[in-house]
């Protein structure tokens, strides 16, 4: 693995002899090769818009923040969970003001900094949009919108026409999630949830399957927006559907059938389990949570066990942990060999609702309960505990295309907050840029080597988020560190931007936060 | 009618943008990084643009804001900080020097450039052109293209080299012709 990254080391041309002339020319030859309009446009574009904002609204939202160029064009994931919308950044604000009230006066800024930050970015996936309403990917979403309303007029009648669960139905239905998905991170709450329920309303009449999923699509818009009571209703009630449902496969499970086992249907009920601990998170009720984290831990312990009882090795004990049931199962499921031709025939569906393949699910949920036990862990302050089960969590294999989370990243992101915590400033900057280096963006990774599976996806808040970390370890080593600071504002200009988007008291308590990180600047430079 | 601040920027930036990213992409290496540091040389340069004197050539003003930019992008990523003793103030300053030979005091001449480029990448051996683009277009390693080519990496990093500096006097060469006639 080095040794492909070094062979794309971006900067490989200074390991020739250079001088100024094979300089001059590589960088003739880059932007020759490279000449496309669309982009050309769009970076000039940029230049004046912020040009203009320094010009004539020096107190923009903008001014602070660079322009953020689109990465990654929007995706959407089988479930449709990547919770995000401007609603999102409010909920999740209660977690930094509910769960680290009191600690941000008596702890370590900087600790204290990372902790909050942690908490504000953790789940925002989509908030592109509200970042930059203006941007090429907030217009392209618009436009998306649109051809997915089209399609959708077009095919209602087809839907009425196809029969009970037939498997034709799911592009159409598709169409539905990925047009309340959008209408939801577009901020467009009312739009959003109308679509939702008549999609809940559809499904309940002529899909009962794709009526847990809308489900889920309607507890996603309820958090989104701050409304956890609601959002945990649509939960509960996908998660009590998800007990009734009997797939075939269930009753080859030996256990299928007893009181409290849930492991015939893991991947499917752990997600939900683990949307609850969110909105417990969200609401600061760390108890509440970690009940939903150990019964998403405990589905896939089952799992787990009747794996290891069936393969006749030894099987874990009745209160084994997470990581001793996973532990023991053998190895050809803790590292399934994934058959590539599989996704090359998606059955015909859209590209994006493939179905994945059933063998990597258990290690993805697995890795996903994992990176979840390291959030609470550190919320509820046993940093030591986190930390050993974030190393745990890096050993079991990734597999993006059936989880939720971009998981190397996020765990990325928490070693370092995890070692601001600790004050060891140095090894949260090695881990950033490692994390830079290895996992984000498609310049430091050839097109030609990599499926674009393995990409990470890097949202403006993401982003924002590493700046943030990396400009609070830099501040923290040196207090004079300019780059530092540039990279705090930077985050703090996203913040500002966001803050304009949320109303009430949750905005008060953001522009609190705002001033912290901007007294933590202030208190550095000088 | 004399243009007002705001559109002599916008003329400027249009017609200097793209000469302006081939020198940072000459010295910077990561894509992303070099459309930053244009970015802030815009705004530094739109910042200041009171303070700019219109009888100096705008393309080495340009040249001279990402100079200082660039050197602090190499002082402070760290995974640029190992070739910081390279990328020194002085190559950039050689390299400003190319750039005034490749690229004229106007700004509006980088077609040219390119149009001289693209003439002169025709002249190039077909093996030196495959290079380029795999290079280029395709961001290959040297490594890479040694393997399908079933060469060593030294031999496919000296035909880099070499095509480099043909298509730089090829270039320059027409340019001069170009001026000369024009």
């Amino acid at each position: 693995m080095d040794e492909m990254h070094h062979d794309h080391d971006p900067t490989a041309l200074f390991e020739e002899p250079t001088d100024a002339r094979q300089l001059a020319l590589h960088g003739l030859l880059r932007v020759y090769y490279e000449q496309n309009e669309e982009e050309a446009r769009k970076r000039l574009d940029a230049i004046f818009k912020r040009a203009a904002l320094h010009g004539f609204v020096r107190e923009s939202k903008l001014t602070v923040s660079r322009i953020v160029t689109p990465r990654r064009r929007f995706r959407i994931r089988r479930w449709g969970v990547t919770l995000g919308g401007l609603g999102l950044a409010a909920t999740l604000l209660l977690t930094v003001f509910l769960v680290w009230p009191t600690k941000r006066v008596k702890a370590d800024l900087y600790a204290d900094a990372a902790n909050a930050g942690s908490a504000w970015f953790r789940l925002v996936g989509s908030l592109n949009y509200v970042v930059d309403p203006e941007s090429a990917e907030a217009q392209e979403a618009r436009t998306r919108l649109v051809r997915y309303e089209q399609m959708l007029r077009s095919d209602r009648e087809t839907l009425v026409d196809l029969t009970l669960n037939d498997p034709r139905l799911s592009p159409y239905l598709g169409h539905w999630q990925a047009y309340y998905c959008l209408l939801r991170d577009l901020g467009r709450r009312e739009d959003a949830l109308r679509e939702a329920r008549a999609a809940v309303e559809f499904a309940q009449q002529y899909s009962p399957n794709w009526h847990v999923i809308y489900l889920d699509g309607l507890g996603n818009i309820h958090a989104a927006f701050g409304e956890y009571e609601a959002a945990r209703r649509a939960y509960a009630e996908s998660i009590s559907l998800r007990r009734q449902i009997k797939y075939t496969h269930y009753e080859m499970d030996p256990h299928f059938g007893e009181p409290g086992y849930e492991g015939h249907q893991a991947w499917v009920i752990t997600p939900m389990y683990l949307r609850l601990m969110h909105v417990s998170l969200a609401e600061g009720d760390l108890a509440e949570a970690r009940v939903q984290c150990e019964a998403a831990s405990r589905a896939l312990i089952q799992r787990c066990r009747t794996i290891c009882e069936l393969c006749r090795t030894a099987v874990p004990g009745n209160q084994a942990t997470l990581w001793e049931a996973w532990s023991a199962l053998p190895e050809v499921y803790r590292l399934p060999r994934i058959d590539e031709s599989y996704y090359a025939n998606p059955k015909g569906e859209m590209p994006w609702a493939t179905l994945y393949h059933p063998s990597c699910a258990l290690p993805a949920w697995a890795r996903t309960v994992f990176y979840h036990e390291v959030l609470l862990l550190r919320a509820e302050g046993r940093y030591a505990e986190a930390r050993e089960t974030l190393r745990r969590a890096a050993t079991v294999p990734d597999y993006p295309e059936c989880g939720e989370f971009p998981l190397p990243f996020l765990e990325c992101l928490e070693h370092a907050r995890l070692d601001i915590i600790d004050k060891d400033y140095r090894a949260a900057l090695a881990v950033l840029d490692s994390c830079k280096r290895t996992l984000i963006g498609p310049r430091l990774a050839p097109t030609d080597r990599e499926p674009e599976v393995n990409r990470l996806p890097l949202s403006a808040m993401q982003s924002a988020e590493l700046s943030l970390l990396e400009g609070i370890a830099r501040l923290a080593l040196d207090p004079g560190d300019a780059a530092g600071r540039r990279l705090v504002e930077r985050a703090v200009g996203v913040a500002k931007t966001i803050s304009v988007e949320i109303q009430g008291n949750m905005r008060n308590e953001l522009m609190t936060q705002i001033r912290i990180w901007q007294a933590m600047n202030r208190n550095a430079s000088s | 009618v004399e243009p007002t601040r705001e559109a002599l920027f916008e003329i400027l930036v249009r017609e200097h943008e793209a000469a302006l990213r081939a020198f940072v992409l000459s010295a910077v290496q990561d894509r992303t990084a070099a459309d930053d540091i244009v970015q802030e040389c815009f705004i530094a340069a739109w910042q200041s643009f009171s303070t700019y004197d219109e009888n100096r050539p705008f393309a080495a003003w340009l040249r001279g804001i990402a100079h200082h930019l660039i050197l602090e992008y190499y002082r402070n990523t760290s995974t640029a900080q190992r070739h910081e003793r390279i990328v020194s103030p002085e190559l950039l300053c050689e390299l400003s020097r190319e750039y005034e030979r490749l690229v004229p005091a106007r700004g509006d001449v980088f077609p040219e450039t390119l149009a001289a480029l693209r003439s002169c990448l025709t002249h190039l051996a077909r093996q030196d052109q495959t290079i380029l683009d795999r290079v280029y277009q395709h961001d290959c390693s040297c490594r890479r293209i040694a393997y399908e080519l079933g060469q060593s990496i030294e031999w496919v990093k000296k035909r880099l080299q070499r095509a480099r500096a043909a298509l730089h006097e090829c270039v320059l060469g027409k340019l001069r012709r170009e001026s000369v006639h024009g």
